[in-house]
């Protein structure tokens, strides 16, 4: 559910790059062309960057109460 | 034997190799994601974890970080020593190899204070500065509220062969080099030939009556036209004698270049134990 740390194919860790290619994709610009920009070569980083989907920040919501295991 | 450097940046290299058998490049590739030992953490202690992850998930999370071994591969015990020991039976001192110690601790402890915030890898504080996270922007655990996560992260040598989270290559390949292309003309003649070139022009043209190689174009590109396009017609390709490119990218915990030195050195240990096994069996 959270963003994933490394590439699941090949291991390239996908930090930095993925937040400015998450902040420039929504400000607009072609995903393609960012991943270009930012030096994402291998198709399986690049699909891993395009598929990734973010739903940690709505799911958190729900669990404001502090759990004690 | 001449190694020359094609490109080299510290998380990657390029070398091209001549005269050097392809097993030999080979077993240097395999060994740079399976011997080269690097640090990747194994053990946590959860002293709180109030945060939507599950105990697990962290730890994989934790794992997966690269951090940073080039002194560590000195300073720390090897994997063979400390593989079967736990942080207990290390803090008992039951497992340390030549007073190295096996394990080196990370912790973390973050709050959200009332906000929604990420955790990164950068909040994790280190007891040897040493051995830090190579990238500092990797998120870790959301928070949110009132919660927070405690934890004592144990990181210890491993190698590839163990666990993904040990590789410290991310790619190693060794490619041979296209020079260019051989057509039996007893299956493909000339007519066929130019069939071939218009078909496809991405990897091939005709030059004086001949299919020749498209220069700039990959040996895939060439592979798709043979076996899909220009099927069966003893179109072969040619690549040069006895050189090869050796291609290596790290993720950020050895350079490229100490990850190969690491890897030739695992291979020539190898070598050594078999030479000593032998030798023994013999006598």
């Amino acid at each position: 559910m959270m963003l994933p740390v490394r590439c699941y194919t090949c291991g390239r860790p996908l930090w930095p790059e993925m937040e400015e290619f998450r902040k420039r994709v929504e400000a607009g610009e072609d995903p393609g062309k960012v991943l270009d920009d930012l030096g994402i070569r291998r198709y399986c980083c690049r699909r891993t960057m395009l598929a990734a989907v973010d739903i940690s920040k709505e799911i958190i919501k729900f669990s404001t109460r502090v759990h004690r295991w | 034997m001449p190694i020359q450097i094609l490109e080299e940046s510290p998380r990657r290299i390029k070398l091209l190799a001549k005269g050097y058998p392809l097993a030999v490049l080979n077993a240097i590739r395999r060994a740079s994601f399976e011997l080269v030992p690097k640090m990747a953490v194994d053990f946590i202690a959860v002293d709180r974890n109030d945060s939507t992850l599950f105990n697990e998930v962290l730890a994989h999370r934790l794992a997966m970080i690269p951090l940073t071994s080039e002194e560590a591969l000195e300073r720390y015990a090897p994997p063979e020593a400390c593989g079967d020991c736990t942080p207990e039976e290390a803090e008992a001192e039951k497992c340390s190899h030549e007073g190295k110690p096996c394990y080196v601790r990370l912790f973390l402890d973050a709050s959200a204070d009332g906000k929604q915030v990420i955790v990164y890898s950068g909040d994790l504080k280190t007891e040897d500065p040493d051995v830090r996270p190579a990238v500092d922007a990797i998120p870790v655990v959301p928070l949110i509220g009132e919660q927070r996560v405690k934890v004592t992260a144990y990181a210890r040598l491993g190698r590839g062969r163990e666990h993904a989270k040990w590789m410290p290559a991310t790619v190693a390949v060794v490619m041979p080099i296209l020079k260019g292309v051989s057509v039996k003309e007893t299956l493909c003649g000339a007519e066929c030939q130019k069939e071939c070139a218009e078909k496809c022009p991405e990897a091939l043209k005709m030059e004086g009556g001949k299919l020749e190689l498209k220069e700039g174009t990959t040996l895939s590109m060439l592979m798709y036209c043979i076996e899909y396009v220009c099927e069966g017609k003893g179109i072969r390709p040619v690549f040069e004698e006895d050189q090869y490119v050796l291609e290596v990218e790290t993720d950020g915990s050895l350079s490229a270049r100490r990850t190969l030195v690491e890897a030739a050195r695992a291979v020539a240990e190898k070598l050594n134990a078999l030479k000593t096994h032998l030798q023994s069996a013999e006598g």
